[in-house]
């Protein structure tokens, strides 16, 4: 004890730093951005308000281009979030079976996260191109017409969800596999001489062994795609898709900002996406743990 | 079922695992596999149970070649060493998994998970998880499962290696019992020659990936067929002299001459005598050669005396009236009971006589 107590100055001075980092990056934000959801007629060049109150959530809203961009923001998680977890276990598990395959999936599972989105965003406009597109020339040697994924409002929200899945991938295949390999071999060979087929053992073994992974990852995609927006870059130069198909709220954060100077209603709707994302991520802890207790 | 087993091999990489077994297991047998760590029971019994695919011969159930039939469709029953309980899944939910995978009906499938808990008598602990378990409780669950679907071929690795001395007692007679009443054929491994003797109809005894011998244990024990089946079974372990036959009397290497421990008539230029403890007498009336008493080591009712007899060092399992510390020093006529003694070739291992 008496030593942690004479350790304590010296610990606080190597954390200093990063304290005070976090604190005025990120803190001080957050805080400050509570405050202003809830002050209302903020002026933000001379930080006057008039009082305190709802006004700025009441504004957001009744906002119909809030409501599109909600509906665009949900639309995306409710598909990228299960395709991204399906797929991912999928190739985790085939990916965990293949062991002279790991130094080279491990170094290529990486790529997409240490690249520039730049040049991730030049090879996507390549697949996605109308006229000369990789995507386009799969579909047409399976007799399907091209499609105008970049420039028709109804296959922008495909194109992203493609996209989006492929951006989240490589993490959620990564955080599977080490959760794979640490699943004990004998819980299969058991399985097998009970009679599972592959498939068997994939439901009744590796799922549940796997669901608090699957949890977190969901959670952790949750998160991730909720924010949908910087996506937009390399895809559509920052547009949110023809006809405003792929408005999300993040978009919409940023428009309050950038051409409204309406620093409460960003606040707000931040504020109602924290919310939902919170809302969502709880409903989870409660749906793991009942699921634990029923089985 | 009757199991049919020829030629088998395994190899992992260049190193044979299992070599050329051959055996024949009748229907309701309980057999022992028995060796020393890696001799490959293990390796047998996951061949026999599909789990590893044999490299050469085949294996049989009932006339029918299921050397290449998968784990998944040879529905035997298996016990594994660590027993291999699914941790996510109630006691009853683990008995009950392989019926859920053969779509049994519910009704059924909640009585014969009852008929199989009350046979290991898990009964009480039908809701709670493995780790909710004694080594022994999980045991039991572990062959209540494998019993559940009623196999016809019960496979056990070291399932009692875990438990304490008398646990192990007692889940031995528990493990008789269910397979008589079960009547399933079971191979069981071990490398406990106590349990492989007391449990056991017929025991395969292994050494370095090879069958050494397949018999009844009383068998093994008088009758051993080489001489590491003669110093692996037993406690002491068997008395060896090495020497010189002519005409059935031994020479050790210091000149010793034990007289007539082999049969007359019998020569052999290198061997290897083994004599088990109890069949040595220190006050023989037709002495085979003196021998000088160096200790006597009191083990509850039994008495060992460690005795030199030329350059040869042996144990004697002798009665209590029979000595007393007194003779510790003295030389004394040595004899052998001729059931006990095994001539067995030097260089080879194999038994002569
Ligand atoms: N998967 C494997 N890869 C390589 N070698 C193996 C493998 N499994 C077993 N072996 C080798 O095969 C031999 C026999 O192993 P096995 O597990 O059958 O022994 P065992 O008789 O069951 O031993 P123990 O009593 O220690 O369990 C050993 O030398 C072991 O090292
Ligand atoms: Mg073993």
């Amino acid at each position: 004890m008496t030593a942690n107590r004479r350790s304590w100055p010296r610990a606080t001075a190597y954390l200093l730093p990063f304290l005070v980092g976090t604190a005025i990056f990120t803190v001080y934000p957050i805080v400050y951005l509570l405050i202003v959801a809830f002050q209302e007629d903020y002026n933000i060049l001379t930080r006057e308000f008039s009082q305190f109150g709802l006004s700025n959530f009441e504004a957001v809203l009744r906002d119909p281009d809030f409501g599109n961009a909600a509906r665009n923001t949900a639309l995306y998680t409710v598909i990228v979030v299960p395709v991204t977890i399906s797929l991912g276990l999928a190739i985790a598990s085939l990916l965990a079976r293949i062991r002279f395959l790991r130094p080279f999936y491990q170094t290529a599972l990486f790529l997409p996260l240490v690249t520039s989105s730049v040049a991730i965003g030049m090879v996507w406009k390549y697949i996605y191109n109308a006229d000369y597109g990789l995507l386009n020339f799969l579909l047409s040697t399976i007799g399907l017409d091209p499609v105008n994924w970049l420039n028709d409002p109804r296959w922008n929200m495909p194109a992203l969800v493609i996209f989006g899945v492929w951006s989240a991938l490589p993490f959620t295949i990564l955080i599977f596999v080490a959760a794979l390999q640490s699943i004990g071999e004998q819980y299969y060979t058991a399985a097998r001489i009970d009679g599972a087929t592959v498939v068997q053992r994939f439901f009744r073994i590796t799922v549940p062994l796997m669901g608090s992974t699957i949890g977190l990852v969901a959670v952790l995609n949750l998160i991730d795609s909720s924010k949908v927006f910087s996506e937009l870059f390399p895809l559509f130069n920052g547009s949110p898709g023809a006809g405003f198909s792929l408005y999300t709220v993040v978009y919409y954060i940023y428009e309050q900002l950038s051409a409204e100077w309406d620093l409460g209603r960003a606040a707000a709707a931040s504020l109602l996406l924290f919310a939902a994302v919170l809302v969502l991520t709880l409903l989870q802890a409660v749906l793991q743990r009942t699921r634990r207790r029923r089985s | 079922m009757r199991i049919e087993i020829r030629e088998l091999g395994r190899t992992f990489g260049s190193a044979p695992a299992v070599e050329g077994v051959s055996a024949t297991i009748e229907d309701g047998e309980f057999i022992c596999i028995l060796g020393p760590s890696g001799c490959g029971k293990t390796t047998m019994l996951n061949m026999l149970g599909g789990i590893i695919a044999p490299t050469a011969g085949t294996i049989l159930f009932d006339g029918v070649d299921v050397t290449k039939v998968p784990a998944e469709k040879r529905g035997v029953g298996f016990v594994f060493q660590n027993y291999a309980l699914y941790p996510h899944l109630t006691v009853a939910k683990n008995i009950e998994f392989p019926l859920a995978i053969e779509r049994v009906p519910r009704a059924e499938r909640r009585r014969r998970v009852r008929e199989a808990a009350d046979l290991v008598q898990v009964g009480p602990y039908l809701d709670r998880r493995p780790a909710e378990l004694s080594g022994g409780q999980q045991q039991r669950v572990a062959i209540a499962r494998a019993l559940v679907k009623n196999p016809s071929l019960l496979l056990l690795d070291e399932p009692l290696s875990n438990l304490d001395a008398r646990l192990r007692l007692e889940m031995r007679v528990e493990l008789q019992r269910i397979q008589r009443e079960a009547k399933v054929t079971t191979v069981f491994v071990t490398h406990d020659q106590d349990e492989a003797m007391s449990i056991s109809d017929r025991t395969m005894l292994m050494n370095r990936g090879r069958l050494v011998h397949f018999a009844d244990p009383q068998e093994l024990y008088d009758d051993p067929a080489e001489l590491f089946a003669a110093t692996f079974l037993g406690n002491p372990p068997i008395n060896q002299l090495r020497g010189r036959i002519d005409d059935g009397d031994l020479t050790l290497a210091d000149g010793t001459i034990v007289q007539g421990i082999a049969p007359a008539g019998l020569t052999v230029d290198a061997a290897i005598v083994g004599v088990r403890s109890e069949t040595v007498t220190l006050a023989s009336t037709a002495p085979r050669a003196r021998a000088r008493v160096e200790d006597l080591q009191y083990v509850g009712r039994d008495v060992y005396a460690d005795v030199r007899l030329g350059d040869a060092r042996l144990s004697a399992l002798v009665s209590r009236r029979e000595v007393d510390r007194s003779l510790v020093g003295t030389e004394v006529p040595i004899g052998f009971d001729a059931d006990g003694v095994h001539v067995f070739d030097a260089e080879s291992g194999r038994r002569i006589r």
